[in-house]
């Protein structure tokens, strides 16, 4: 079986260098990723370029790789159908799943070399920059420590406030202040968000504690950045003078000024040689400002501050991330060669990627699925579902299912920022891009086309 | 001369009927009408402006799937045909080249106009459909969800008993029912009370749609061009590099300042599809003049003139 | 011809009805044919354009379904891969992969026969001097002939050591020498046991090389037997000899029609255009 199925796989990749294409998309790769940063400049800092590199690069090498796998798959048996190539192969001993795999191993390969390829580009590039940019070292070291290494992201020590938002929430019901459509687990979420929001706002003059619990960290190696963001109750957008005090010993304490605008996200470097033996981090925001009139609310319950601790080296991070999008491109190949056994090339790839667009529009689908309603009555009145809500809320609920995996395990906007890509998320890559979504895919692929007739 | 007429309007209404035959052609517009109609009651409720967005997003749309019909209905209906080898029975009669090259491009634009008239009119039913006050439009909603099976329905039967191909009957049933919601939802408010015709509908529309109109009949022109050569996958990409080079041209546009006289020349070269985007020009109750559509016709018929001429050179030369 | 006893290709009351969208038949291929090819003969299917020669021929190979009756091909049914090791195929066109030259694809092809080393290797070489490519084995299909192709078709059909050959017009864009080569090669093939199955409008050639032939039209079998049966015509004799004298061949007239009440037809014995052909060009071609 394995060298028939490896035969197939190597007419398949021989297919792809023969026709030049292995060649042009490498070519399309190299102008494409040197060429994306020359032409978007970012904010015009070196943070911004590395973000271009990590981000558009990553994203457009993505793009390309997933359109041709798709055009390439979607043509794997189609095209041999129509022009008749495959009653040759066919009609010799080999089993059609062997021949099903063997396209699909084969369409791998070319994958696999170029995402070597791209992270190859990447790497060098984002390296480059940095090495050639005209910044102040420490800015250098600073970007670096920023992108070229992952982090790991810790959230501050919050009470447990689950017990009070429920008596909180068992209140309301029962003094009828609650509107009646929301269920319990409605309200007591509300009156959770709302408990984190307090947690996190800084009155004019005021302070703000947050401590982190750090995992043992050696000294004096790579910083740490906690990264935040706060929001102004005043319409105007005035800069917050401030400070931040490191540390629990009133006595040594490393204090930090900053300059803050609401609204716009910012970064604080901590040399590690900070954190209390007990790898403890504390750090406390101290509002100068106290003639101010404007409250500052720290948090929401979608961005709390967050501090990134070094996990470890880029490639590695690189590497994994590369893997789970070899993981995306696995299964877009078994999609494509399950739809080319049924359609024509055309058609074939365009219904890919119309389940793949369905696949892309989880965010939506998701808010659909989350909030319950289709379409979301304006704000005050009663959120009264119509027949098209609960005709397509069932729809979107399962489907949700479907495609939430699939969207949660985007490795893109962690690179760009820096941040770790777990094992455990290539793992779950793994599990469910291959093992489950790619292999039913795939059982789906080789059924139908065993009881294709080829007339 | 009433010979080659004859000739000419041959092959342009035999590589029309193919391309409307073709399943992969239905499947385009089809789904170009749908996320027309549909998306904007989607996701308008996110945005805000729902109108703005539902015109907006028509037009994209018509770009898009525009740009993907032309360059799948070029190298079908050329690139393939000297592929599989059909066009060396065409050539052993006596057409000349020239009229078997222009005679598919005639073809291709027949078949942008029909998708243009669709998308046309899937555009008014867009606005027409996106909420106002965060209200649907029901009976629009009803009518829009019904069209297709009002359309398919007697396609199908068609296919049953007479075994008449589907593909284009249905095409042709659904283009006659978009235009008769079309006129049915000119007639009647989001109430269901009747109103003075076309009171209801944004007309401007029309011009928008006519203008995207002209900018696909010049990818047409590039289009057709390049599959004189090249397969469809190059074709495309060409086609979406054009486009991407189009919308950032701007940017572009600085870039090629600092490159003289090569910038110069590529900003020459490279198709300015900025000047068939007319979203923004409707926003805020603006109009798409005549004098617009007149001036993007005439710079659209000189570069289309231009790359027909380039693909023509390449075709004429190509051996089989 | 040897004994034919094994039964290779056995098909009862087979049909083949193609469907339209709605599932209604749209067009009966095959229609109830009964078929008996035994080890060691060339069968030929014979058959106007449509008449279901192709359709029967996909059948056997596993490429169709039948819609009714059975159908099996070396004992087993035609979908069992197993079988198809001991079967080789050369449709009608060959259906080459542009991109790779004559021996990739040999080499592709015996892999998937699962042959690997020297074996591959002898056999490939071999296969390739016997279609008289090995000029031509490294330059890429695209840019083959016709004809080229269809030796490569022929080599890859060979390649297993097949038990049974299905062809489907063999000698399609074949030059008559080349021609000639391959039907002198299915006539070894079947001397050595192997059962073949041919297809092709080529009537001389059919009648060349086939022991049987089935005639068929519009999805049925009109006429089948050997192809002696057929092509005898029990009720007139065909007298050859060298020139006589006039007066003798007139006198040898006389007494037939003496004898039998029958003026009897004379002319020249006349040679076959192919003869003639292979006769010319191998005396003009020099040797190698």
């Amino acid at each position: 079986m394995m060298i028939r199925t490896l035969a197939i796989a190597w007419l398949t990749l021989r297919g792809t260098i023969r026709s030049k294409l292995l060649l042009s998309l490498a070519s399309l790769l190299v102008v494409g990723l040197v060429g994306l940063p020359l032409l978007i400049s970012g904010d015009n800092t070196l943070a911004g370029q590395i973000q271009v590199i990590l981000n558009y690069t990553m994203t457009f090498a993505t793009a390309i790789l997933s359109i041709t796998t798709l055009g390439i798959a979607c043509g794997g048996f189609s095209s041999e159908i129509q022009d008749r190539r495959l009653y040759m192969v066919i009609t010799k001993p080999l089993h059609r799943y062997e021949l099903w795999l063997g396209k699909w191993l084969g369409l791998m390969a070319l994958n696999l070399a170029l995402l070597v390829l791209t992270g190859l580009i990447m790497s060098a590039m984002a390296n480059h920059s940095i090495r050639s940019a005209s910044d102040s070292p420490a800015m250098k070291r600073h970007v670096s420590e920023q992108f070229l290494i992952s982090h790991r992201s810790l959230a501050p020590l919050t009470p447990d406030w689950s017990q009070s938002a429920g008596e909180t929430t068992q209140r309301l019901i029962q003094s009828g202040r609650a509107p009646k459509a929301m269920t319990f687990a409605n309200i007591q979420q509300r009156v959770s968000d709302d408990l984190l929001m307090r947690h996190f706002t800084v009155p004019p003059g005021g302070s703000l504690e947050l401590s982190f619990a750090c995992p043992p960290h050696k000294r004096n190696s790579h910083e740490l950045i906690l990264n935040y963001k706060f929001d102004s109750t005043r319409p105007e957008r005035t800069p917050v003078a401030a400070r931040w005090a490191i540390g629990t010993d009133p006595a040594h304490l490393t204090y930090i000024g900053v300059t803050n605008y609401p609204g716009i996200p910012a970064s604080l470097a901590i040399e590690t040689d900070l954190l209390a033996a007990t790898n403890l981090l504390t750090v406390t925001y101290q509002r100068l400002d106290a003639g101010s009139q404007a409250t500052l609310l720290m948090a929401d319950k979608t961005q709390t501050p967050e501090l990134l601790v070094p996990s470890g080296g880029f490639g590695m991070n690189l590497i994994r991330g590369l893997f789970i999008i070899l993981c995306r491109l696995v299964f877009l190949a078994a999609l494509g060669l399950t739809v080319g056994c049924l359609f024509s090339t055309p058609v074939a790839l365009f219904t890919a990627c119309f389940i793949v667009v369905l696949l892309a529009s989880s965010g939506y689908v998701e808010s659909v699925a989350t909030s319950g309603v289709f379409y979301i009555p304006h704000e005050g009145a009663a959120p009264v579902q119509t027949w098209l809500d609960r005709a397509i809320l069932h729809l979107f609920q399962g489907f949700s299912m479907v495609t939430h995996p699939i969207s949660r395990l985007d490795p893109v906007p962690l690179l760009a920022a820096g941040r770790e890509i777990s094992g455990l998320m290539a793992l779950q890559a793994l599990g469910w891009l291959v093992g489950l979504y790619s292999a039913v895919t795939a059982l789906a692929g080789i059924a139908l086309f065993n009881r294709r007739e080829l007339g | 001369m009433i010979k080659c007429l004859k000739q000419f309007i041959a092959l342009t209404g035999l590589a029309l009927t193919d391309l409307f035959r073709q399943p992969a052609t239905f499947l385009i517009i089809l789904t170009s009408m749908a996320c027309t109609i549909l998306v904007p009651l989607a996701i308008s409720h996110q945005l805000g402006q729902p109108s703005r967005i539902a015109v907006d997003s028509a037009l994209a749309f018509e770009f898009v799937f525009g740009l993907v019909l032309t360059g799948f209905t070029a190298c079908s209906t050329l690139h393939n045909e000297c592929q599989s080898g059909t066009i060396l029975i065409v050539f052993s009669k006596p057409v000349s080249r020239l009229m078997f090259f222009l005679a598919k491009f005639t073809a291709i634009t027949l078949l942008l106009a029909f998708f243009v008239y669709c998308s046309s009119a899937a555009s008014l039913l867009a606005e027409r459909l996106a909420p106002r006050n965060f209200e649907f439009d029901i009976l629009g909603v009803y009518l829009i969800l019904a069209s297709p099976f009002i359309a398919f329905i007697p396609a199908g039967l068609m296919n049953f008993r007479t075994q008449r191909s589907f593909v284009p009957s249905a095409l042709f049933l659904y283009a006659l029912t978009l235009a008769a919601l079309v006129v049915i939802l000119s007639t009647f408010d989001r109430e269901g009370h009747h109103v003075a015709f076309g009171s209801m509908i944004e007309w401007r529309i029309i011009s928008a749609c006519l203008l995207e109109g002209i900018a696909l009949v010049l990818l047409a022109a590039i289009a057709i061009s390049l599959a004189s050569r090249l397969a469809a996958p190059a074709t495309v990409m060409i086609l979406l590099f054009l486009l991407f080079t189009g919308l950032v041209s701007d940017h572009l546009a600085n870039l090629l300042a600092t490159l003289p006289p090569a910038g110069f020349v590529l900003q020459m070269i490279l198709p300015d599809i900025q000047h068939f985007w007319p979203a923004d020009q409707l926003a805020d109750g603006g109009i798409i003049s005549g004098t617009v559509i007149g001036h993007a016709a005439i710079y659209a018929v000189l570069y289309s003139g231009g790359v027909l001429g380039l693909g023509y050179a390449a075709f004429k030369n190509r051996q089989f | 011809m040897g004994e034919h006893n094994e039964l290779i290709i056995e098909a009862r009351k087979l049909s083949k009805v193609f469907l339209d969208f709605w599932n209604r038949p749209k067009v009966k291929a095959v229609n109830g044919i009964d078929l008996e090819i035994r080890q060691g003969e060339i069968f030929g299917l014979l058959g106007p354009n449509g008449s279901g020669k192709s359709t029967t021929i996909k059948m056997i190979l596993g490429l169709l379904y039948p819609t009714s009756g059975e159908l099996t091909v070396l004992g087993k049914s035609p979908r069992d891969v197993a079988a198809k090791a001991k079967i080789g195929f050369m449709p009608e066109e060959s259906y080459l992969y542009k991109y790779l030259t004559a021996e990739e694809h040999l080499n592709f092809y015996a892999n998937l026969y699962g042959l690997s080393g020297n074996t591959k290797t002898t056999i490939v070489e071999t296969l390739i001097n016997q279609v008289g490519l090995n000029a031509a084995k490294h330059r890429p299909i695209g840019e083959f002939s016709k004809g080229m192709a269809r030796r490569v078709g022929l080599a890859q059909c060979l390649l297993n050591d097949p038990d049974l050959i299905l062809l489907d017009e063999p000698t399609s864009g074949l030059d008559p020498i080349a021609c000639r080569e391959v039907k002198d090669l299915l006539l070894s093939l079947a001397k050595q046991g192997k059962t073949i199955l041919v297809c092709s409008h080529h009537l001389a050639d059919m009648q060349d090389i086939c022991d049987r032939v089935a005639i068929l039209l519009n999805g049925t079998i009109c006429a089948q037997g050997s192809v002696k049966e057929l092509l005898i015509n029990p009720d007139t004799l065909r007298l050859s000899l060298q020139s006589p004298p006039r007066e003798t061949l007139s006198a040898i007239l006389n007494y037939i029609e003496q004898e039998t009440g029958q003026r009897p037809n004379v002319d020249h014995a006349g040679r076959t255009l192919e003869s003639v052909y292979i006769e010319t060009v191998t005396r003009r071609t020099p040797n190698p």
